[in-house]
């Protein structure tokens, strides 16, 4: 069968390739023997062919483009995935500026009060670059006690800005549009003057549900143009108050670098404030928040969800879809209900958050978010941050290369799957969710290079706690993973300096008592307590805890910790306990998180006597245990 | 064996549409002129067919073809150099080059910058003759000429 003609023997006319065109075109011809120049670059017919190949393809890439825009899957551009998304009534998230919470102590105020107005600047300076940080409302201040202090004032890193439209109700394509893309929307303030000539301003606010905006609410509403900048749009007099000929739209906002500015911790007022200026700054919280514009993949991933939530956080999904509209430094989201934690705790729904920037969020922002959720709710569901928990995976892997297919080294080898794992780590792992499956890791390890040609990588898991020290205290311990335990007692007699069990841990001493002490299990459920004494553990009589084998939680019942003992040869406050998985697949539940532990990492090359053709291969070859 | 017939087109000498022809070479007129007869549009063929290929590729510029932007002698902007012997080398090379990817059916005997009086050297106008044979009819010598000179 010709290229270009189906199984009919018709022509095919889906090809959008130039060239695929022009062959159909010319497989056509071939039927016929009025012309037969068509193959011979320079003939009239081929360059008249090039111009209907070339309007063809034209025509099918408009048509083909067309159809992928009119659908948010499909969608490529920007203002096209906006539009659909605003069918759905989903906002896409815009710029967010770093936010920081400073404590300002003006020191040689006097008098009733003093005021620092809206738009009044810090600086700081993060990498080199000075940023500068506003205030976004005029704040009034009384002192207490003599002494001038706002405390907790949020500042924006960006500038203050102002914008100003007339409305012209005669004109019928009137916009406003904020001229500019960076501007962080939440910090935007909209105030209506009445006139030129009559100065009142009414403050509008921005409507979040269209139940909730009657006549004569003063509210506008917001949504991206093409051009990816905001409009602001008023209400017809019917779902919102409508503006009338003449009045001015002034708008208030911030326009921001976005993440760039994120993590500012030293800053410093920029201006007197009330005319003074003995100003301390203090920064109660950090800056962070900043962000760039919600991207197009994100968009068409939340957009449905949002409209399947309908603005109520009733399932855990929900939660997912809304939290990330009201703030926007998130990498990684968990959102379980109370009745799956452990153990459950119902009325309740578990956030955990993984922010973009920094380790953990601050409680403020924390106390902000829950604040923020208030309005989608169920009522008596009570949303509940709690940080990630890390669990770390120690591979200790020995692989075979074949030494006659490389020039490399055994430890050039080693070094490369060390940075494999290290970056799969990074952006395969550390986040929710996220599963480590021991055979994509091993076929991973086989791939980094040819001549790699087998793995054997065995695991352990490991978990931190940070002891309250001087205390008798109880420690719950999680790894929400079945242990390895195929036989009650498995490896109970250890001898030596060898822990018993499954169960190792760092060092630590016990109030009153001066060996460091560690801790392993019987292999029968119960945790003890030993030192080392010449070579030889020593137990202490009475077991500290226990350990469960099939939900991996392990219990030190009490346990009086007096100092921690370095963990990777660092000086440490947490102790970290170190156990063996049942599976090789590794399950993060919850808040749980998996990260590869590169310190502990162990890759071992041993050159593969059969490959490379040594004489004895066949018959003196050694494995590495799988466990 | 085929019958050779002289039409006396300007462009071309010898046409062969004998019936018995293996195969003969028919393209559609560029110049759209009408056939007096049917009405139809007029066709060139065989070496009239060929001679307008070659003229057609020598006029052909880098990135004038849609989506190949490879084909094409790129000899008009020699029309703006320094007229010497290396320009004049380049140019054989060019055409030369160009006929040997894209028209098969010919093999170039010579190219000549047809200037006997070296007249045109300094009105910007170049008038290159080009002398090949059609590889079926290895006895007769064609000649195309192609003039290049500014319009302004």
């Amino acid at each position: 069968m010709a290229s270009g003609v189906n199984a009919k023997g018709k022509m095919v006319i889906t090809d959008l390739d130039f060239d695929q065109i022009k062959t159909n075109l010319k497989t056509y011809l071939q039927s016929q023997k009025e012309f037969t120049d068509y193959d011979f670059t320079g003939s009239g017919l081929s360059i008249l062919l090039d111009l209907l190949a070339y309007n063809t393809h034209y025509n099918a890439f408009m048509a083909n483009m067309l159809a992928n825009e009119m659908f948010l899957d499909s969608a490529v551009k920007r203002a096209s995935i906006g539009s659909h998304a605003k069918s759905l009534g989903y906002t896409p998230t815009g710029v967010r500026a770093p936010t920081a919470y400073l404590d300002i102590l003006v020191s040689d105020a006097i008098g009733a009060s003093i005021t620092m107005n809206i738009g009044h600047a810090f600086t700081s300076t993060v990498s080199g670059n000075n940023y500068q940080f506003v205030n976004t409302s005029e704040r009034i201040l009384t002192p207490t006690a003599g002494v001038f202090t706002f405390s907790n004032i949020p500042v924006y890193e960006g500038t203050w800005t102002t914008s100003r439209f007339t409305v012209n109700t005669e004109d019928v394509d009137q916009k406003f549009i904020i001229p500019n893309v960076n501007v962080d929307i939440t910090t935007l303030q909209i105030s209506i003057q009445t006139s030129t000539t009559d100065t009142t301003l009414t403050t509008y606010t921005k409507a979040n549900n269209i139940v909730e905006v009657k006549p004569t609410t003063t509210a506008f509403f917001i949504q991206e143009t093409l051009d990816d900048q905001w409009q602001i749009y008023f209400g017809d007099g019917v779902v919102g108050k409508s503006l009338v000929n003449g009045n001015i739209v002034i708008a208030k906002y911030v326009i921001t670098n976005g993440p760039d500015a994120n993590a500012a911790t030293l800053f410093q007022s920029a201006s007197n404030i009330s005319g003074f200026s003995d100003i301390t700054v203090t920064t109660a919280s950090a800056a962070s928040g900043g962000a760039t514009a919600e991207t197009d993949k994100s968009i068409k991933f939340n957009a449905p969800f949002s409209y399947a939530a309908q603005n109520r956080a009733v399932t855990a999904q929900d939660y997912r879809v809304i939290i990330p509209q009201l703030y926007s430094n998130i990498s990684s989201i968990s959102v379980w209900g109370g009745e799956y934690a452990s153990p459950p705790v119902y009325g309740k729904v578990y956030i955990s958050i993984i922010p973009k920037t920094g380790s953990t969020l601050t409680t403020s922002t924390k106390t902000e978010i829950v604040n923020l959720l208030d309005s989608y709710n169920v009522a008596s569901i009570t949303p509940v941050i709690v940080d990630a928990e890390t669990t770390k995976i120690i591979p200790t892997i020995t692989f075979k290369y074949d030494s006659s297919s490389t020039t490399k080294t055994k430890e050039d080898l080693a070094s490369e799957i060390t940075t494999k794992i290290t970056s799969y780590s990074n952006d395969t792992l550390e986040k929710f969710e996220s599963l480590f499956r021991h055979s994509v890791f091993t076929t991973m390890i086989d791939d980094v290079n040819p001549a790699i040609l087998s793995n054997i990588t065995n695991i352990k898991m490991s978990k931190t706690f940070t002891p309250t020290l001087a205390t008798d205290t109880k420690y719950t311990i999680s790894f929400s993973n079945a242990l390895y335990h195929p036989h009650s007692g498995h490896m109970a007699s250890q001898t030596g300096t060898t822990p018993n069990g499954i169960l190792t841990s760092s060092g630590f001493t016990q109030t009153g008592k001066t060996p460091t002490y560690y801790l392993d299990d019987d292999g029968a459920g119960l945790v003890w307590i030993y030192y080392i004494s010449a070579s030889e553990k020593v137990y202490e009589s009475a077991s500290v805890g226990t350990i469960n084998y099939t939900t991996g939680e392990v219990v030190l019942t009490k346990l009086d910790i007096a100092t921690v003992g370095d963990v990777d040869s660092l000086t440490s406050t947490v102790i970290r306990l170190t156990v063996t998985p049942a599976s090789d697949d590794v399950v993060p539940v919850r808040n749980q998180v998996l990260a590869i532990d590169t310190t502990n990492l162990s890759v071992t090359g041993t050159a593969d006597t059969i490959a490379s053709g040594v004489s004895d291969g066949g018959t003196n070859y050694t494995t590495t245990a799988s466990y | 064996m085929a019958t050779v017939i002289d039409k006396g087109f300007d462009d071309a000498e010898i046409i062969n549409e004998s019936p018995r022809s293996p195969h003969i070479f028919k393209d559609i007129n560029l110049f759209f002129t009408r056939n007096p007869a049917t009405n139809d549009i007029t066709k060139v063929t065989d070496i009239q067919d060929i001679k307008r290929s070659v003229y057609n590729l020598c006029r052909t510029e880098f990135g004038e073809r849609l989506f190949h932007p490879e084909i094409g002698a790129g000899i008009r902007p020699l029309l703006f150099e320094n007229f010497g012997p290396m320009v004049y080398t380049e140019l054989q090379e060019r055409i030369r080059n160009l006929l040997t990817i894209y028209e098969p059916r010919v093999e170039v005997e010579n190219i000549v910058i047809h200037d006997p009086g070296f007249m045109n050297q300094d009105n910007n106008t170049l008038s290159i003759k080009l002398f090949f044979i059609v590889k079926n009819i290895p006895t007769q010598v064609e000649e195309v000429d192609v003039t290049l000179q500014r319009v302004r």
